[in-house]
């Protein structure tokens, strides 16, 4: 575990009640840092270096990744949102919050006496309650329909971008990964490769169906631009080595050096000779000049996963040895030309016939914004690849968290047993801190906010009720299009009761740390 | 053509590869527009063109820090300029903004007067204003040197250097730069190998990031010699350069790597520059015999050669001509000097085969994949020392008879004794006396001839008795004649003389003695007693030897290498092996190793793989048995 390991066996064995107070302080310090960037009207922080160097995000990973973490106790929650993100991409914030609120609810508790065993227990009862509610709660949907993955990368796209530029990115997203999709293959997005430019004027960030390399040729008279060109990638270098049994230190004599050498350039050359396009090893001078004169425009050491990109995009496949040439080997671009952007080249092979990789080529001033939109990228990649994964979506908005709390009140607190009610409640209320974070972060009163969402679903017939950010009002996420991952939600009912039990046992974790140890 | 790579992970590293830098731009400069040293000047460097048309170098390098590890010096091309300011935060996001500043860190007077040269036209200033200009860098270049040579008060603002970016001279391409995610400059966490495995992000952006910055220079390469790594391989830098050495034979398949395994002298910690702070007891002792035998078992089977580089902490007494100040162990500045020094021109040969005068040219050029080879040619452990002589004696080819009998003795003596040498002009060109060995020990390597298994020695600007510089063939004939009053080497060997000295930057430590010439020549009546009155009498600030002599007062200077495989290495990796049996009998050493990710088997499969790498020295051994 990894509450384990942070725990420093040289640490001075603090009194439990020390150690609660510190680690509801760690809490809610993060929940602290966390909570004016959740939602779409969250704030966005500029971190700047001693360098003066700039880092802008609304993402809770990012920032927690920037910020020097030395309290264990912190170290423990950040680890919690890295795994978070490591298997959902979504949801950082959110868990870093609720582990904070869990924390700001039992301190009230424990104020008045409870024991944190007691509510421990509650959060255990809410959390499966809540993991059973969950699926009763969340859509089944089609992932063939576009729509709905739209709406999930649109919901996430504009927690993080500003909304023309995140609804423009929805569409690129969505369509990078219906591209690379296939039947009964689970999705992998290393095949959509996210390439940037720094562009003063040219800020047009898009889809290209098929591959961008940051290189392009490296001789003068090579082309600058095909049309219908076939495309070898090749694993052999036609670089002249000195073949390694001949590598010795000193040759005997002049001219049996020259031999040597004149030998070993031939079967370079001969290697050239029979070789076309694209490869991850290196090419001579020599041999560029060869291909260019056929008019070969040859790349020397791509990136070894761009060559599984190009064979998925282009067709053909990789050869070894150049005896395994033939055409079948040969894949197929409608274009590949060279772009050159101050001293930077890059070469794009376009108009692929059945994209199975493809590139979004993000353009931004400067580097932090390039950054920035490179996050958010990600993330809408991972929530479009969520939703066909988990065919299924939740309703966003705060609707979950609400439903989720007046069900816990309703139902749950009922059946469970005496002092663990306590802990349910707590958990409950917990839930209600997303809505009212949303308000305020919107500039409504939490309180007001939260009582007309309140009313609106007891009233109402049983749909979902989020919070319409641009009102402060009720709304309905369906109608909305608002929708979160599924499996997001339910690593963060997953993990952050683990945790906050975690803090909240610390001297039963001290003694397990123990324990490890002696194993 | 013949391009090398350089990769420097960790912070001994960075300082060690910022001085490497600055001699290589130094020699760049000194050559004044037309190099004739024989060194090609795109070997470590990549050129290209500014928007004018003028030339731009910057090395081929990726270096990984920690975060904040540069200090106020940011490589990135947005060059920060007025404190931002929140409402213009970004094009990417219409809502609120809040910036959280760190507050700017002050960059070195040094920098400071660099960048502010970088945009003089010097074509066009007065005389006056050029010596203007370069007193100012001077005595900028001064300041960094304050804090480590003890003239100044411990704690003056500006002064000393803080951060590796504070002397480096070279401007770094904004790729080569990364820092290492969740790891802080200053902050504890980092101590040993395996210490990456508890980064909160863990390791793999970080090799990803620095493979594929090793890809793009690659790329622009025609014929790749192979990577050179600089590693802080007893830090969590170890375990990371493990992780990168992987991806790099998947990533550049056929490409060789020099490793160059760069150890603290100070272990402790806590001096200026030190990496992450002090250790704690005795877990230091068994966190370091674990991390030293993780490094070399699993990172010589990662690297064509790897070379495991110390300053001894008897450096000063066997450089007798450098003075070096108290407190050097803990100086990654100081130390880093003497290493990157020593890298430097040990690698000469590398880099030859550029233009040389009419004269005469260097002799010995050689190539990556060939000088590996010879190193470990023997069986197939490809453990190489270094030792260093700076600055190198007097090279008189003729004379060697007379000094025979007296070297032949000082062979065999300890090298201690050797550095005291004998009366009269007793500072000549030795490759054994007044050298040190950069290993680290226990037990001390002390490179003796007899048990040379491969040789490469490099010597640089030689200069004779009289002070003048010798020319190639009579340093080159020097050195033989030093070679043979030697006790003999029974091993192949590899010789390069290049008449060229080092220049030495501005902003190396101002480490020579006043014995020491302003060409590095050896003053004509040189003897350690004269050497220690000397120092004595050159050593208050504000002395008038001082002032000519304080240190700085050598622009170039004579350096002589030898980097030798050596059957010392059997007794070496057994201590290795024969600790880490001790440290993970231990319950401490075996939760250390836990905590890393080797399980006891693991443990032991290290200590066989040191087992049988000593075994391959052993006499008489022709078979290694290391094949995996
Ligand atoms: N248009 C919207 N109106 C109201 N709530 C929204 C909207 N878009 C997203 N949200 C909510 O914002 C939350 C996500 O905020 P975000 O800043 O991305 O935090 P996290 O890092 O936890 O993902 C989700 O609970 C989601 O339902
Ligand atoms: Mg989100």
């Amino acid at each position: 575990m990894g509450s384990v390991k942070t725990l420093n066996p040289n640490a001075e064995v603090m009194g439990r009640n020390a150690a609660l107070f510190m680690n509801i302080n760690a809490a809610k310090g993060l929940y602290e840092v966390m909570k004016s960037n959740f939602g779409p009207k969250g704030t966005i922080k500029m971190l700047v270096g001693g360098a003066g160097d700039i880092k802008l995000t609304k993402d809770g990973n990012v920032l927690l990744r920037e910020m020097q973490i030395q309290n264990p106790t912190a170290v423990m929650i950040a680890r919690t949102a890295v795994a978070q993100d490591d298997v959902t991409g979504d949801g950082t914030s959110s868990i870093v919050l609720l582990i904070g609120e869990l924390m700001r609810q039992s301190e009230r508790y424990l104020a008045e006496g409870s024991h944190p065993r007691v509510l421990v227990e509650g959060f255990d009862v809410a959390k499966k309650a809540l993991l059973e509610f969950l699926d009763k709660f969340k859509e089944d949907v089609d992932t063939g329909d576009r729509e709905v993955l739209r709406c999930v990368a649109r919901t996430s796209l504009r927690t993080k971008l500003y909304q023309a530029l995140a609804d423009q990115l929805t569409d690129i997203v969505t369509d990078a990964v219906l591209s690379i999709r296939q039947p009964d293959e689970p999705i992998d997005l290393y095949m959509v490769e996210i390439m940037h430019m720094r562009h003063k004027l040219d800020q047009d960030t898009r889809l290209v169906r098929g591959l961008v390399l940051d290189h392009g040729a490296r001789h003068p008279d090579m082309p600058k631009r095909l049309e219908n060109c076939y495309i070898l990638t090749a694993n052999i270098s036609l670089e002249y080595e000195k073949a390694e049994v001949n590598a010795g230190f000193f040759y005997s004599s002049a001219e049996q050096r020259e031999k040597l050498v004149a030998a070993e350039r031939a079967y370079t050359d001969e290697r050239c000779r029979r070789v076309i396009e694209l490869k991850n090893k290196g090419i001579d001078p020599i041999c560029l000049d060869m291909l260019a004169k056929e008019g070969i425009l040859g790349l020397r050491r791509a990136k070894r996963r761009n060559m599984e990109r190009l064979m998925l995009a282009c067709g053909g496949f990789a050869i070894n040895s150049v005896e395994e040439l033939g055409e079948d080997c040969l894949g197929y671009a409608g274009q590949v030309y060279e772009h050159v952007l101050g001293e930077e080249k890059y070469t794009f092979v376009e108009d692929v016939k059945n994209a199975r990789s493809c590139t979004i080529l993000i353009k931004g001033p400067n580097d932090h914004t390039i950054a920035q939109i490179k996050d958010a990228v990600r993330d809408g990649l991972r929530a479009v690849k969520n939703v066909i994964d988990d065919k299924a979506v939740v309703a966003g908005a705060g609707a979950f968290e609400l439903a989720a709390a007046a069900h816990l009140r309703s139902e749950v607190k009922k059946q469970a047993a005496g002092r663990a009610k306590l802990g349910v409640e707590a958990f409950a209320e917990s839930l209600l801190g997303f809505v009212k974070i949303l308000a305020e972060n919107s500039g409504y009163d939490a309180q007001e906010a939260l009582i007309k969402l309140q009313e609106e679903a007891e009233a109402g017939s049983g749909a979902p009720v989020g919070l319409d950010i641009a009102t402060g009002e009720p709304l309905d996420p369906q109608t909305a299009g608002i929708y979160d991952n599924y499996c997001v939600k339910r690593q963060i009912i997953l993990s952050a009761p683990v945790i906050a039990s975690q803090l909240l046992l610390v001297d039963e974790v001290m003694r397990a740390g123990m324990n490890m140890r002696k194993r | 053509m013949r391009e090398i790579i350089t990769l420097q992970l960790g912070p001994l590293s960075n300082y060690t590869g910022a001085h490497f830098w600055n001699l290589q731009d130094e020699a760049l400069g000194a050559a004044g527009g037309e190099r004739l040293d024989g060194v090609a000047e795109d070997v470590l460097f990549s050129w290209s063109e500014d928007p004018r048309g003028a030339p731009v170098y910057r090395p081929r390098a990726v270096v990984v820090d920690t975060s904040g590890a540069t200090g106020g010096v940011s490589f990135s091309l947005d060059a920060p300029g007025a404190p931002p300011d929140a409402s213009a935060a970004s094009s990417a996001w219409g809502g609120d903004a809040q910036v959280v500043a760190s507050g700017r860190i002050p960059k070195s007077a040094f920098t400071q007067q660099l960048e502010l040269q970088s945009g003089i036209n010097f074509d066009r200033e007065s005389a006056a204003a050029i010596a203007r200009h370069q007193a100012a860098l001077e005595a900028a270049a001064r300041q960094l040197d304050a804090l480590a040579l003890g003239s100044a008060p411990s704690g003056a603002r500006g002064v000393g250097v803080r951060y590796w970016s504070d002397y480096l001279k070279v401007q770094l391409h904004p790729r080569s730069f990364q820092a290492l995610q969740g790891a802080w400059h200053g902050a504890a966490g980092l101590e040993g190998y395996g210490a990456a495995s508890s980064l909160t992000y863990g390791v793999r952006p970080a090799v990803e990031a620095v493979a594929d910055a090793v890809r793009w220079w690659s790329e622009g390469c025609d014929s790749l010699q192979g990577v050179q790594v600089f590693a802080d391989d007893l830090t969590a830098f170890g375990g990371l350069a493990r992780s990168v050495l992987d991806e790099l034979r998947e990533e550049l398949p056929g490409a060789r790597i020099l490793y160059f395994s760069l150890r603290p002298t100070d272990s402790g910690g806590g001096g200026q520059g030190a990496a992450a702070g002090g250790s704690s007891g005795s877990s230091g002792g068994a966190r370091e015999v674990v991390s030293d035998a993780l490094a070399v078992a699993e990172l010589s089977e990662r690297s064509a050669a790897y070379v495991p580089l110390r300053v001894p902490t008897d450096a000063a007494a066997l450089l007798p001509l450098l003075r070096l100040p108290s407190g050097w162990r803990g100086s990654n500045y100081l130390c880093g000097a003497l290493l990157g020094a020593a890298i430097d021109t040990a690698t000469l040969p590398l880099r030859l085969g550029g233009p040389t005068s009419a004269l005469e040219g260097p002799s010995g050029a050689t190539d990556l994949h060939s000088w590996v080879s010879l190193l470990s040619g023997r069986g197939g452990a490809n453990l190489a020392a270094a030792a260093l002589q700076l600055p190198v004696g007097a090279a008189e080819p003729e004379d060697w008879t007379a000094q025979r009998a007296s070297d032949a003795r000082a062979g065999e003596a300890s090298p201690a004794e050797a550095g005291r040498g004998e009366a009269g002009p007793s500072y000549r060109l030795s490759t054994l006396r007044n050298t040190v060995v950069l290993a680290p020990s226990p037990p001390a390597l002390r490179l003796q001839p007899d048990s040379s298994l491969a040789e490469s020695v490099v010597l640089r600007g030689a200069r004779r008795a009289s002070g003048l510089p010798a020319t190639a063939r009579d340093a080159a004939a020097a050195l033989d004649a030093a070679l043979r009053s030697e006790p003999p080497r029974r091993c192949v060997m590899h010789r390069c003389v290049s008449p060229a000295a080092v220049a030495v930057p501005l902003p190396f430590p101002g480490i020579f003695g006043p014995a020491v010439g302003p060409e590095g020549e050896v003053v004509a009546r040189w003897s350690p007693a004269a050497a220690q009155a000397a120092l004595a009498a050159g050593a208050g600030p504000g002395s008038a030897a001082a002032g000519a002599r304080d240190g700085r007062h050598v622009a170039s200077c004579p350096v002589l290498t030898r980097v030798a495989a050596t059957s010392e290495f059997g007794p070496w990796l057994e201590e290795r092996a024969r600790a880490l049996l001790r440290a993970s009998a231990t319950a401490g050493g075996r939760a250390l190793g836990e905590g890393w990710g080797y399980a006891g088997a693991d443990l032991e499969e290290v200590g066989e793989r040191l087992r049988r790498m000593a075994g391959s020295y052993a006499d008489g051994s022709d078979d290694d048995g290391l094949d995996d």
